[in-house]
Parts: C-alpha cells; structure tokens; sequence
C-alpha cells in the first residue's frame, strides 16, 4: 500500500512510468471487475478499463493514499459502469441471454455457471457479491466503493446470495 | 443441492487473471499523445488569443498614457521601492525552486 501510495505521488507530479506501473498492477483486477459486471462483454469491460484509468490519471492528485489504491480505482471503474449503463439505458435484467435449464443444471457447481447464473442478477448484486468474496473487501471498504451506505450493500449481498442459490438450485 | 459453504466456496473463488495482451501499452500510448496535446494548447492557446486580440488593442491610446505617466512613475520612490521588492521575490523564489 506504501509502494502504491508513493508510485500514485510520483504520477501526480507527471511521471508516467510511475502511472504505468500502476497500470501493470491494477489492470487485470479492474478488468476482471468489469468483466463481472458486464456480464462476460471483454471488449466493453475494457473499453471502460480504458476510460477508467484515464480518469484515474488526470484525478490522481485526489487519491490521498487514506484507503488502499485498489479500492478507489474500483470506485472510478464503477462510476464509469454506471455511466455506460445510463447512457445505453440498460435495465439490469434486460437483454440477459435466456439460458434454458437444462444448460444450467449440466454443471450446476462449475465456474461458467456461477457466471452465467451472476448474469441474471441485478448489477449492484453482482458488484457487491464480487467486491466481498472474489475480490476479499470488507462490507464497509465495498460500500465505499459502490458508493452505497452500508445497510444497503449488505442487502444486496444477501438478496443476490439468496437470487443465486435459487437459481442454482432450481437446476440442480 | 447447493449448500451456504458450497455458495460460498464458489463465489469465493478468485477472479480469472486477465492478460496484459498490450492493454496497458496501448493505455499509456493513449495517455501520452492526451498529454501531448494538451502541451501544444497550452502553448498555442495564449499566443493565438494574443493573435487575435491585437487588432483591436488602441495601440496609439496606450502609447500616449505611458507617455503622459512615465515622468510621474520615474520619480516616484514608492514604485520604484514596489518594483524592487518584486525583482527581489522573483529571484529568491527562483533561487529556491533550483535548490529545490
């Protein structure tokens, strides 16, 4: 965390090999994020990776070093997910391709399922549920991400947990 | 049947890493022509706004104030005791900026 709050010191002052180290080490967590979030879209989770260090770059005279590096570029990625989904107007269970049960129960405890199943939930259940068990935050550093009081967040942990355990067990 | 610890195990399960493949190259390639044309504005920007605005600077008005003030600014000893104190700031702080 020191390394990263001296390497963000040294971008704001303008040295980009500073930045780009930053970029090397944060890239593929913001990527795997927006992947979640997107519902599996690479091309559109790295199109908003893109935007999401770009911003992160010109405000990173903001990031103070007070929480870890990590966290606030997942809150800039998240922004910028919500900005991309007001600007296509996209209701989180619309356009979710419809899976047939029996695709979902062949292997109902494999890895493609959990996302194909992730897909059908809200996308402030999927970042919550991503921030808190794949990515390890706590409830309080993921509400800071999302932007979301604390009560909220944990609502939506445990109603995308119950939505998911449904869907899986329903075909199972 | 899915059970709270088999949820958990699987929602616990680390994301996939995602490979470099360039991204960040092409990143920082994008950030460093941004930079680039924001130094070109900077420069630029100040010298066509001059540019444009010179033709309709009274010139001859100017002139003829200096003119008319000069005598009064010459001997006034509380200008010249403000110009040194200026020259004075300007080359401490510079002084100061090569130290540091």
């Amino acid at each position: 965390m020191d390394q990263d709050r001296q390497l963000a010191g040294r971008a704001a002052s303008g040295d980009a090999v500073a930045f780009a180290a930053l970029v090397r080490a944060y890239q593929s967590r913001l990527r795997g994020f927006l992947r979640r979030l997107t519902r599996g879209d690479a091309s559109l989770a790295d199109d908003l990776a893109q935007e999401t260090f770009l911003l992160a770059h010109r405000r990173i005279g903001q990031y103070r070093g007070e929480g870890a590096f990590s966290s606030w570029l997942l809150g800039i990625g998240w922004s910028c997910f919500l900005m991309e989904r007001r600007r296509r107007k996209e209701e989180a269970l619309e356009g979710v391709p419809e899976q047939s049960d029996a695709t979902l129960a062949s292997a109902a405890a494999c890895r493609i399922d959990l996302e194909r199943a992730m897909a059908r939930l809200m996308a402030e259940e999927r970042a919550a549920l991503t921030l808190c068990y794949a990515l390890g935050h706590s409830h309080g550093e993921a509400a800071e991400i999302l932007g979301m009081p604390l009560g909220t967040l944990k609502s939506h942990v445990a109603r995308g947990r119950e939505k998911l355990k449904g869907i899986l067990e329903a075909t199972s | 049947m899915i059970d709270d610890r088999n949820l958990d195990d699987l929602l616990s399960a680390p994301l996939d890493q995602v490979p470099d493949h360039g991204f960040s190259a092409r990143l920082m390639d994008r950030i460093g022509r941004r930079a680039s044309r924001i130094d070109t504005a900077v420069f630029w920007a100040p010298l066509a706004a001059a540019a444009i605005a010179i033709p309709f600077v009274p010139i001859h008005d100017l002139t003829d104030a200096v003119l008319r003030l000069s005598p009064g600014i010459a001997g006034s000893g509380a200008v010249a005791l403000a110009a040194a104190v200026l020259a004075l700031t300007l080359s401490l702080d510079n002084a100061l900026r090569d130290r540091t």
